[in-house]
């Protein structure tokens, strides 16, 4: 079996079938993107892959864990994180507080222990700052350790929820358009900190984005989503050149 | 109702002032226990669900259990702290609990701030020291406007409608400010308080 298995995959809203009959896999310590207009149904995919919507049918499988037996609080135990397309950080706290909220899952100190402070909390604590520490130095976020979220620019932001996704210590990543917003230069760093991820960390990367040029760079597979249906999925190159996606995007030559 | 006088391991607290640091070591302990749920994991998960639910479920906090338990730890404390107003009273009657006292507790966190630790002890010494000055003003002025009933009200509910409009962070912010004004003497930024306009909050998930 795959690392992560999406088999026939459907739900709808009202009478609009976002996502219909999808079905893909993906193996451990690829890219994989995900491409598509607006309004195909990628982000959709994405929340149901962290349940946040219940599909009305199909099957979702990571690394024999069936994720529909699961609530979406119990999504990053298994070790997927995500980041969300409009940003949704903890914004009356500071950047150290979000990027701590990411090592929730390792938290297994009971709440009394926490109330008294004991030593072993203590020791947990220091574990958790260190390891935050390492994700601060990989992405370069020491100078803005202390500042309050609310007062941060939008790339800023972006790149401290890629941080708070990586506190979690995933084995997938959800990247929900990392691009997006992101100027030319901080694209490129995007595309560089994608690959050291995968590198690196070996994090398996799922991404959703617009930008070819940053999909062509990081992505082994692609996968290109046309009103909730599946067009086309393979190499950058047999997917940008196929007749359905060019057609999606730039309408019928007729 | 009659309330017994507290005993402590047999031994029974008749003065004021006995009882008074019996309930001191009472407020230091709970404001210890406090100010580290702020700093531990729980407190941060409370300041995840409170900022967004929906991130912090993806990030493995169940907000559910988090609500629980704020709401358990506040009750638990407010219970602590009603179970030593009635052994100061001594003798309870339903009229104690009216309206008015209720506002009073209201203000005492909201015109200290919002939110904060520090914020609280401010307004209840503020309210503290309000309500012996309103009696003493009592006193001073003639009876026809001392000896009218609803004075304490009306003055609690000025400050609270002019607490909410003007400043709603409470003292403590205010503090905050004049203290960085301090900080970075010559220039003050006062738009570094201004409550930023969020991005694209109409997208959010839902």
């Amino acid at each position: 079996m795959s690392f992560l298995e999406i088999k026939n995959l459907s739900i709808s809203f009202g009478g609009v079938k976002a996502v219909d009959d999808v079905s893909f896999a993906i193996e451990e310590g690829s890219v994989f993107a995900i491409i598509g207009p607006n309004g195909a149904g990628k982000s959709t995919i994405f929340n149901l892959l962290s349940r946040f919507y219940e599909p009305l049918s199909g099957q979702l499988h990571f690394s024999d864990n069936d994720l529909l037996e699961l609530g979406a609080k119990d999504i990053a135990r298994l070790g997927i994180a995500r980041t969300f397309q409009n940003l949704e950080l903890f914004e009356h706290a500071s950047v150290l507080q979000n990027l701590l909220v990411g090592r929730h899952v390792h938290n297994n100190q009971s709440w009394w222990r926490q109330m008294l402070f004991t030593d072993s909390v203590v020791d947990a604590e220091l574990e958790h700052r260190r390891k935050v520490e390492e994700v601060i130095d990989f992405l370069e976020l020491a100078h803005y350790r202390n500042q309050m979220i609310s007062g941060l620019p939008y790339g800023v932001r972006k790149k401290i929820e890629l941080a708070r996704a990586l506190c979690i210590e995933p084995k997938l990543l959800l990247l929900d358009e990392p691009s997006s917003g992101l100027n030319l230069e901080e694209t490129e760093e995007m595309g560089f900190w994608i690959e050291d991820i995968r590198r690196d960390l070996n994090i398996t990367v799922v991404l959703i984005e617009h930008n070819m040029s940053l999909v062509a760079e990081v992505s082994d597979r692609v996968l290109a989503i046309v009103n909730g249906r599946v067009a086309a999925e393979g190499s950058h190159t047999f997917v940008q050149s196929h007749p359905d996606v060019v057609s999606a995007y730039l309408g019928d030559a007729k | 109702m009659m309330v017994d006088v507290p005993m402590l391991f047999g031994y029974q607290i008749w003065q004021s002032w006995e009882l008074y640091l019996f309930v001191l070591i009472i407020l230091v302990a709970t404001t210890l226990i406090v100010l580290n749920i702020l700093r531990s994991p729980l407190g941060r998960a409370m300041i995840a669900v409170r900022d967004s639910e929906i991130s912090s479920q993806a990030l493995g906090v169940n907000p559910m259990k988090i609500k629980v338990f704020a709401f358990t730890v506040s009750a638990a404390i407010t219970g602590l702290a009603g179970a030593f107003l009635s052994h100061y009273m001594l003798f309870l009657t339903p009229q104690i609990f009216g309206i008015l006292l209720s506002i009073q507790l209201l203000l005492m966190i909201v015109l200290g701030g919002l939110g904060t630790v520090h914020g609280v002890f401010f307004g209840a010494v503020l309210i503290g020291v309000l309500e012996t000055g309103i009696s003493i003003a009592k006193d001073i002025l003639p009876s026809s406007i001392g000896g009218l009933p609803g004075i304490e009200p009306l003055v609690f509910g000025v400050i609270l409608v002019s607490v909410i409009a003007f400043e709603p962070t409470g003292i403590y912010s205010r503090w905050v400010k004049i203290r960085s004004y301090m900080e970075f003497f010559p220039i003050y930024r006062r738009k570094s308080f201004k409550r930023q306009r969020a991005y694209l909050k109409t997208e959010r998930l839902r």
